[in-house]
C-alpha cells in the first residue's frame, strides 16, 4: 500500500459522565464512556477511505478527532509523518490548511446570513488567495457563478454542499473529511455529489475520508473500507473483500439489514417465513 | 372491494390571499381494507402533505384547494371539526418520522396510550393500563409493565418507534398511516421496526399507507405503490409490476440510482438537473427537463395518464 497520509495510532476519546453526588463523596472512580476507544488507522494518500458505522458509534467523533475540532483523550495524529497533537501554532495552521472538512448538515453549516461566494471567498482570503479563483472553484464542484450571491436558503440542498466542497477545496487541502456528505440529500441527487468527490480524487490526487452509515454508497466508491462499532474499528480490509465476506459480526447483522427492494421480498417468500430479522443492535 | 380510503384529484396550495401556489396537483389513490400502499418521492414531492390532507392536518398556510377525501364511505371535508377529532387516533392511526417530537416528553409513554385508549374508548383508568402494557408488549418491548413508565427521551429511537406505534393502532384503526417511519433510525434498527409494523398489520388487520422515499424499503413491505413528482402521481401499480416493468422515465431513472451492494464500482447513476420548484406552474410535464426520454410534446402538452391493467404511468412515452 501506498504511505500513509494521516496516521491514527491507538487513538481514544473518553467523556466523563455525571456522577451522583454520594459516590463522588465516597470517593467511587468517576463513570466515563469510550466514544473512540483505541482507533488505529492509516489513510493511504490519493486514496478514498471509507468509514462506516450506525449512530453512536463514534464514527463522526473520530471524524472530528482527524480535523482536530476535538482533542483525543489519548493516542496519536500524524499527517505526512509529522505528529499533529502536540504542534505548534504555526505548524498547526499549515495543517488546518492542508485538512479539511466537509458536513452533512448545509444548513447549519454555511452562515445563513452570508452570501454563499462570500462565504467561498473568506476560506480563499484565509489561504492569501483572492476572490479572482471563485469562479474556477464554483465551476470546478459543478456550481453555476451566478448562484454567487445567493443565500443558503435560496439554493437547494445538493447545491448546498457543492458550497460546503468549494469552501473545503478553497483551502487546496490534501485530506477531505466529508462526515455524512449525501445522507440528507435525496437519491437522485446523492450519486451527484458522490460522484464529484469521486472526480476530486481522480483528478487533483485529493486524499478523501468519506463517512458515512450507507454501506452501499461506500462500498461503491472507496478504495478501503473501515467499520466502526461501539468506539472500535471491527473490520478492515478492500470494500468488495468486506462484503463478499464480512468477518465481524457486527458487519454481517449490518449488511443483512440493508433493504433489498423485490429480491428480499422474494428470497422472503421462498424462505417461507423462516421468522422476522432480528439485529444484534436495539 | 369497496375502497377504504379514497382520495380523487386532491390539489394542496400553499399561500395567503389571491397568491396560491399549488404544491400537489391531482393526487389519486386508493386503499382497499387491510392492503399496504406505498406512498414514494422525493422531498418536496407532495407526498406527506398527501398523508396530512387526510388526516386534516396540514400546516398553517396549506389548504386542500380542491379534490375529495372519502374514508370508509364519508367524505371527510363535510365533517365538522369535532368529527374529525373523534376519527384521528382511532379510526386513523398515524405514525410520524420523528418519535421524540410527536411523543409528549413530559407524560409516561404507558400514559400516553391510556389517555389515548380513554379519549375514544369507555375503560376503567386500570383496564386502560393493562390494555397500553399489553400493546406495548405487542409492538416488541421488552419488559412492558416497567417501560410503560419511561418518558420518551429515556427510550432508544427504535423503541420510541415501537411506542408510537402501539399508540397508533391501540384503538383499534383500520387504516394506518406511517409517514417515513424508520427514516430517523439506523439499518438494523430499521429492519427490525420495518418487521414489526408488517407483523402489527398482519396480526390486526389494518390498511396502512407507507409513506417513504426509500423505493427498496417500500418494496419490501407493500402490495401496490405510487410513485410522486412534483405533486403528482407519476406511476402506480402493483410493486411487482412498477420495479420490474417501470414505466415512468422518473421511476426507472430513480430505481437506477438506489446505491445497492452489487460489486458496482465507479461513478453512481445520477438523474441530472433538479426537480421544479415549489408551486411553479409547468405547461407540460414536470419531470421533462430531467427526462431522457424527453420530446418537444413533453414540454408543452401535460402527457395523459395511461393505462395497462392496473399500472398506470402519467407519460407521452409510456406503452399502452
Amino acid at each position: 500500500m501506498s504511505e500513509a497520509l494521516l496516521e491514527l495510532q491507538d487513538i481514544r476519546k473518553q467523556y466523563w459522565l455525571r456522577q451522583p453526588l454520594g459516590q463522588r463523596l465516597r470517593g467511587a472512580s468517576k463513570p466515563s464512556v469510550a466514544a473512540v476507544d483505541g482507533v488505529t488507522l492509516a489513510i493511504p494518500k490519493g486514496s478514498v477511505f471509507g468509514l462506516v458505522g450506525e449512530s453512536g458509534s463514534g464514527k463522526s467523533t473520530l471524524a472530528q478527532i482527524m480535523v482536530r475540532l476535538i482533542k483525543p483523550t489519548s493516542g496519536q495524529l500524524r499527517f505526512r509523518g509529522t505528529d499533529v497533537l502536540g504542534m505548534d501554532s504555526a505548524s498547526s495552521r499549515a495543517f488546518r490548511q492542508g485538512v479539511q472538512m466537509v458536513f452533512q448538515d448545509t444548513g447549519s453549516s454555511l452562515n445563513p446570513r452570508k452570501r454563499v461566494g462570500r462565504t467561498v471567498v473568506e476560506a480563499l482570503n484565509a489561504r492569501g488567495a483572492t476572490a479572482a479563483e471563485l469562479p474556477r472553484l464554483l465551476d470546478r464542484v459543478g456550481l453555476d457563478v451566478t448562484l454567487a450571491g445567493r443565500f443558503p436558503h435560496e439554493l437547494s440542498g445538493g447545491q448546498r454542499q457543492r458550497v460546503g466542497i468549494a469552501r473545503a477545496l478553497a483551502m487546496a487541502p490534501e485530506l477531505l473529511v466529508a462526515d455524512e456528505p449525501v445522507s440528507a440529500l435525496d437519491v437522485s441527487l446523492q450519486g451527484q455529489i458522490i460522484n464529484l468527490l469521486q472526480e476530486l480524487n481522480d483528478e487533483l490526487g485529493l486524499t478523501i475520508v468519506l463517512i458515512s452509515h450507507d454501506l452501499a454508497v461506500v462500498a461503491r466508491v472507496c478504495s478501503a473500507l473501515a467499520v466502526m462499532s461501539r468506539g472500535q474499528v471491527v473490520e478492515e480490509g478492500a470494500p468488495q473483500q468486506v462484503l463478499r465476506s464480512p468477518r465481524h459480526a457486527y458487519t454481517q447483522s449490518l449488511l443483512a439489514a440493508v433493504p433489498r427492494g423485490l429480491d428480499g421480498r422474494r428470497k422472503a417468500d421462498r424462505g417461507a417465513h423462516a421468522g422476522t430479522v432480528t439485529g444484534t443492535t436495539s | 372491494m369497496t375502497p377504504l380510503l379514497q382520495i380523487d384529484g386532491l390539489y394542496v396550495a400553499f399561500g395567503a390571499r389571491d397568491r396560491w401556489r399549488e404544491v400537489v396537483r391531482g393526487v389519486d389513490l386508493r386503499i382497499a381494507p387491510g392492503e399496504v400502499v406505498g406512498l414514494v418521492g422525493e422531498s418536496g414531492s407532495g407526498k406527506s402533505l398527501t398523508a396530512l390532507s387526510i388526516m386534516r392536518l396540514l400546516p398553517p398556510g396549506a389548504r386542500v384547494s380542491s379534490g375529495r377525501i372519502t374514508f370508509a364511505g364519508t367524505d371527510l371535508a363535510t365533517l365538522s371539526n369535532r368529527a374529525v377529532n373523534a376519527r384521528r387516533g382511532s379510526d386513523i392511526g398515524m405514525i410520524f418520522q420523528d418519535p421524540l417530537t410527536a411523543l409528549n416528553p413530559a407524560i409516561a409513554v404507558g400514559r400516553q396510550i391510556v389517555d389515548s385508549l380513554r379519549t375514544h374508548q369507555e375503560l376503567s383508568r386500570k383496564a386502560a393500563w393493562a390494555r397500553a402494557i399489553e400493546l406495548l408488549d405487542l409492538v416488541g418491548i421488552h419488559r412492558p409493565a416497567e417501560r410503560a413508565h419511561a418518558y420518551a427521551h429515556e427510550l432508544s429511537g427504535g423503541m420510541r418507534q415501537r411506542v408510537m406505534t402501539a399508540l397508533a393502532v391501540c384503538n383499534d384503526p383500520k387504516l394506518l398511516i406511517a409517514d417515513e417511519p424508520t427514516t430517523a433510525l439506523d439499518v438494523t434498527v430499521q429492519a427490525q421496526v420495518i418487521a414489526m409494523l408488517d407483523r402489527i398489520r398482519r396480526e390486526l388487520g389494518i390498511a396502512v399507507l407507507f409513506i417513504s422515499h426509500n423505493l427498496d424499503l417500500v418494496a419490501g413491505i407493500v402490495d401496490r405503490v405510487s410513485v410522486m413528482y412534483a405533486g403528482r402521481v407519476v406511476e402506480s401499480g402493483e410493486v411487482e409490476d412498477v420495479f420490474d416493468t417501470p414505466r415512468h422515465p422518473y421511476t426507472r431513472q430513480l430505481l437506477r440510482c438506489i446505491p445497492r451492494l452489487d460489486g458496482r464500482t465507479g461513478p453512481m447513476p445520477t438523474i441530472p438537473g433538479l426537480p421544479p420548484r415549489l408551486g411553479t406552474e409547468l405547461s407540460g410535464c414536470s419531470f421533462a427537463s430531467r427526462c431522457q426520454v424527453a420530446q418537444e410534446r413533453c414540454r408543452l402538452e401535460m402527457p395523459p395518464m395511461r393505462r395497462k391493467g392496473g399500472h398506470l404511468s402519467v407519460c407521452w412515452e409510456a406503452p399502452t
